[in-house]
């Protein structure tokens, strides 16, 4: 192993908390405010490591050490991510099983922390969160199959080596669909708008924030830093299938596959400046819908 | 061969001093406990040479009775699915010391338990179908009267006998097909099945299959044959559900395995009938299991789950064969046996922590319960890694077979063609949705069992129990960890066994060895870095928030400022899951018995959410009564006059000479 193949791990420890300050300047843009800075994500984390620790009446050992075990599924799994054309450090057949699995248990330890503090509001969006990520997993699994059976490759990094986008169908129609429904599995699973809001100031209608309702200090500190490698995450494979092979040189890939992912942010600011959120009830039927993208590209892979 | 026999001899030994003793409990126990231990240790030996691939022994001896001969043999088939049996029974004895408190009837609960046992070993190993069914038949009735340990109870009692029915359906179906079987080949043996397999027609082979798999699939709990186990297991004493669900009713799975190597090659429609029944289950059983109240119907219900799941590989490698894909075919048994053992292991660490905590709080209401973990923080620790590896989640042992199967479907994409990659498709779509609501089944119960705060106040104290409830759990655990870490080391075994058992299989040129461990081997990395990571980051936040002690503080959660929060306000196992069960209406039964406080001055007000078995109350209940109206009419012939009885039989006897005489 390369240093320079663990690209996506150092640049993802280094950038990610960027992707919240451009996507909060874009909101700020459509709203016409001047926004806060785009380091403001850092800042945030800095002062939160600085402050004292409050724990909630009945939080254990769980409470303290769960967000640690969130923050190292999340790192270990960017090991298994490409950067383009840069194969990544750990590959091998079938590794976005283990990918999808180490985001299960970074929720698995979410949702372990909030039912540890016993509080009502924690446990609603607990079970929110099981709920919409149980629906999400099939959209996960079967874009990775359509990408494989596309491909021919079972590794990610083959997988997105392999992607050639020079014609419209079925390799441009299929990726559009897979784009659109990971982007909705990114909004979902990141807590975004139109299916969660991170800004909003009622506990009721909260999925991820109200689990980390009562964290504060440094554990706070890391649950954000967490959000954040997650979003990177996620934008790195959106990035990953599209925007590397726009370009002919192996550099020029490199340096796509980081402009994708800037763009991806870009887009979850408009989506938050531009639309709603929509009913709870209504949330399984777009992961479904996601779901069903992926289902069609995958009918139009065994048709054509 | 004959150090097994001993082993076995020895068991059953103890369970009948435990009936000679019975007046003396503690000796009884002792007795039956120990012979359990020392029979096992004797057994593990030829059990482990058989996985090595030392050459299988067979054993036969006379035999007084018509048909059937005593013929046993350990093959590594036998003998992988023995492993749970010579591990599970000797750590659930031990845990039944302590469990156990009341001396009575404890003569003879350990004299179907060690029978049970004995039983188990011997099914494993029988090669003639009459001994097989003998056998199989004494591992249902003392399994029976297991249950039904706390016969005082009306429920206990409905719950025993609902599984004493499910369980002769199936031998029902299985006699028929030995029956068949034997009729056709003339000989009992199961070498002699093998041989003159092929010589069946297809259409036979295909009756021969669905009677097994009705006949085995009663015993595995296949959807929808699963009815019994969610009544059994809660009434159950807990290390017999341990027991049943570990390793009992792999059984029934052991019997599918092995009878498919009597039927001939199999046609792809059999295979995906077992991926469609596997799917269905899978997704039925833990959609249940999330909606139960009962802490252990739930983990019943996560059995159907696994059982769907070990019945979807099982399918998979069926269509390996029919499409001579061998590789997917090794994938899709290999990844079947692998969860075999897995769910041995952690469904028998979850039933032995869940049995801690019904014996702490005499409480199986999920409901009532909550912020055990403070008191109890060992058995908390031991349930949160079975759900963890119940849930597939990494690092342990649950996510390695589930990737063997998830790899079985890759494999089978990347052959391209419409039904194999239909086939990848329903693998991982099923997989990855039973996984995440695994997830939510068991955040549910780990989480507001063992964290938070109780709801009811209890009127006993829980503590962790001594150490011979501790110790099994504890080895099961370590169990959990190793096999997800050391199963690559176990896969050659795996493969050996599933090629040699069956001429389908064999001299397939398969290496399941080489197409796994790349990649196992880089999950096997991957758990180390995760590990390693945890420890220093977890290290990291103990020094930042230790350091500061002095400063860090308690407060109340934010309750939107409530000012007499109590902790029946907490969030509950019910409300929990109502978003998921409001999605599955169409597979669950949800019946809400709600009394509404009424009136001007309204005293109290109650909520009920109960979740009914759909296939026991639509399918089930009216073809029973269907079939008790048309077979009540016969009931005529039995009245109870014993003269008019012994004409019948000379009756018979008569037309059965005429028929001779005429021929």
């Amino acid at each position: 192993m390369k240093p320079f193949d663990a690209i996506t791990l150092f640049s993802a420890l280094l950038f990610s908390p960027l992707l919240f300050g451009i996507i909060n300047r874009i909101k700020a843009m459509f709203a016409g405010r001047n926004g806060s800075p785009l380091l403001q994500t850092y800042f945030d984390i800095f002062k939160l490591f600085r402050k004292n620790m409050i724990y909630g009446n009945s939080t254990t050992l769980v409470f303290q050490l769960a967000p640690a075990g969130i923050l190292a599924a999340l790192i270990v799994a960017l090991l298994l991510i490409p950067w383009g054309p840069i194969e990544a450090p750990i590959s091998f057949s079938g590794d976005f099983i283990l990918l999808a699995y180490l985001l299960g248990l970074s929720r698995f330890l979410t949702v372990i922390a909030a039912l540890d503090t016993g509080s009502s509001f924690e446990g609603m969006g607990a079970s929110r969160e099981v709920t919409f990520a149980a629906l999400g997993e099939p959209t996960f699994m079967l874009g990775a199959l359509l990408l494989a059976i596309h491909t021919g490759e079972s590794s990610l990094s083959r997988i997105f080596g392999s992607i050639q986008l020079t014609e419209l169908h079925p390799t441009g129609t299929t990726i559009t669909l897979l784009v659109a429904a990971w982007m909705i599995l990114l909004l979902t699973e990141n807590s975004r708008i139109p299916v969660d809001d991170p800004n909003t100031h009622l506990e009721l209608t909260m999925i991820h924030e109200v689990m980390v309702l009562d964290t504060g200090g440094p554990l706070l500190g890391i649950v954000t830093y967490a959000s954040a490698i997650k979003i990177w995450i996620f934008s790195a494979l959106i990035s990953n299938l599209v925007f590397p092979h726009l370009f002919e040189k192996p550099a020029m890939q490199t340096v796509g596959v980081a402009v994708g992912i800037i763009f991806v942010a870009v887009v979850v600011g408009i989506i938050e400046s531009i639309m709603g959120r929509i009913r709870l009830r209504n949330i399984p039927k777009l992961l479904v819908g996601a779901t069903a993208l992926v289902a069609t590209g995958l009918l139009m892979t065994l048709a054509g | 061969m004959w150090l097994f026999l001993i082993g076995c001899i020895v068991i059953e030994t103890g369970g009948l001093l435990a009936v000679l003793f019975s007046k003396y409990p503690h000796l009884a126990k002792g007795i039956a406990v120990s012979c359990i231990v020392v029979g096992s240790v004797l057994s593990a030996i030829p059990v482990i040479s058989a996985i090595v691939g030392v050459s299988p022994e067979v054993l036969r001896a006379a035999w007084n009775l018509p048909v059937g001969e005593f013929n046993i043999s350990l093959d590594p088939l036998s003998a992988l699915f023995m492993l749970p049996v010579i591990t599970l029974g000797p750590l659930t004895a031990l845990y039944s010391t302590e469990y156990l408190k009341h001396p009575q009837g404890i003569g003879s609960h350990y004299f179907f338990y060690n029978t049970l046992i004995a039983a188990m070993m011997l099914l494993l190993t029988a090669q003639n179908a009459i001994l097989f069914l003998i056998v199989w038949e004494i591992m249902a009735i003392s399994s029976f009267f297991l249950v039904t340990f706390d016969d005082q109870l009306s429920s206990v009692r409905e719950a025993g006998w609902t599984y004493l029915i499910a369980t002769h359906i199936g031998v029902m179906a299985l006699l028929a097909f030995f029956a068949i079987l034997g009729q056709k080949t003339g000989d009992y043996n199961f070498n002699h099945f093998i041989e003159s397999s092929h010589s069946l027609s297809p259409e036979l082979a295909t009756v021969l299959f669905g009677l097994s798999v009705v006949g085995f699939g009663s015993k595995a709990g296949i959807f929808p044959l699963h009815i019994w186990l969610p009544d059994a297991h809660p009434a159950a004493p807990s290390h017999v559900s341990a027991l049943m669900s570990g390793v009992m009713i792999k059984m029934g799975i052991y019997g599918l395995f092995r009878s498919l190597a009597f039927i001939g090659a199999p046609p792809s429609e059999w295979g995906w009938t077992l991926v469609a029944l596997g799917a269905l289950a899978s997704v039925v059983g833990i959609v249940y299991a999330l909606s139960q109240h009962d802490l252990k119907r739930m983990l019943a219900y996560s059995s159907v789950e696994n059982i769907g799941i070990i019945c979807m590989g099982l399918g998979t490698g069926i269509l390996g064969i029919a499409w001579q894909n061998s590789a997917l075919s090794i994938l899709g048994f290999g990844g079947a046996m692998l969860h075999v053992l897995n769910h041995s292991v952690f469904k028998g660490l979850l039933f032995l922590s869940a049995g801690t905590v019904v014996h702490e709080t005499h409480s199986k209401e999920m409901n009532t319960l909550g912020g055990l973990l403070k008191k109890m923080p060992f058995t908390a620790s031991l349930f949160f890694t079975g759900a963890i590896a119940a849930s597939a989640i990494p690092p342990f042992n649950g996510f390695v077979s589930e990737f063997v199967l998830y790899f079985a479907g890759i494999k089978s994409a990347l052959t391209h063609g419409i039904a194999p990659i239909t086939l990848a498709a329903v693998l991982l779509t099923t997989l990855a949705l039973v996984g995440g609501l695994a997830v939510a089944a068991f955040t549910k119960s780990a989480g507001l069992i063992f964290l938070g705060e109780p709801r009811v106040s209890l009127d006993v104290t829980p503590k962790d129990p001594g150490w011979r409830m501790k110790a099994p759990q504890l080895v099961l655990a370590v169990c959990a960890i190793a096999l997800g870490v050391f199963s690559p080391y176990l896969l050659p075994f795996i493969e050996a066994a599933i090629q040699n058992y069956s001429p389908v299989m064999h001299g397939a040129p398969t290496p399941l060895y080489d197409v796994l461990q790349p990649s196992l081997q880089n999950i096997i990395i991957v758990f180390g870095l995760l590990l390693a990571l945890f420890a220093v980051l977890a290290a990291t936040v103990t020094i930042l928030s230790g350091g500061r002690k002095s400063t860090s503080e308690r407060r109340p959660v934010w309750d939107c400022g409530y000012a007499r929060p109590e902790p029946s306000m907490q969030y509950t196992p019910s409300s929990y899951t109502a978003p998921i069960v409001n999605l599955f209406r169409a597979i669950l039964r949800l019946k809400i018995v709600r009394i509404a406080p009424n009136g001007f001055f309204p005293d109290s007000g109650s909520f009920e959410t109960i979740i009914k078995d759909r296939t026991r109350e639509s399918f089930f209940a009216p073809l029973f009564k269907f079939a008790a109206k048309i077979l009540l009419p016969f009931k005529i012939l039995q009245h109870g006059h014993v003269h008019i009885y012994v004409i019948y039989v000379a009756v018979t006897l008569i037309a059965l000479l005429f028929i001779t005489a005429g021929n």
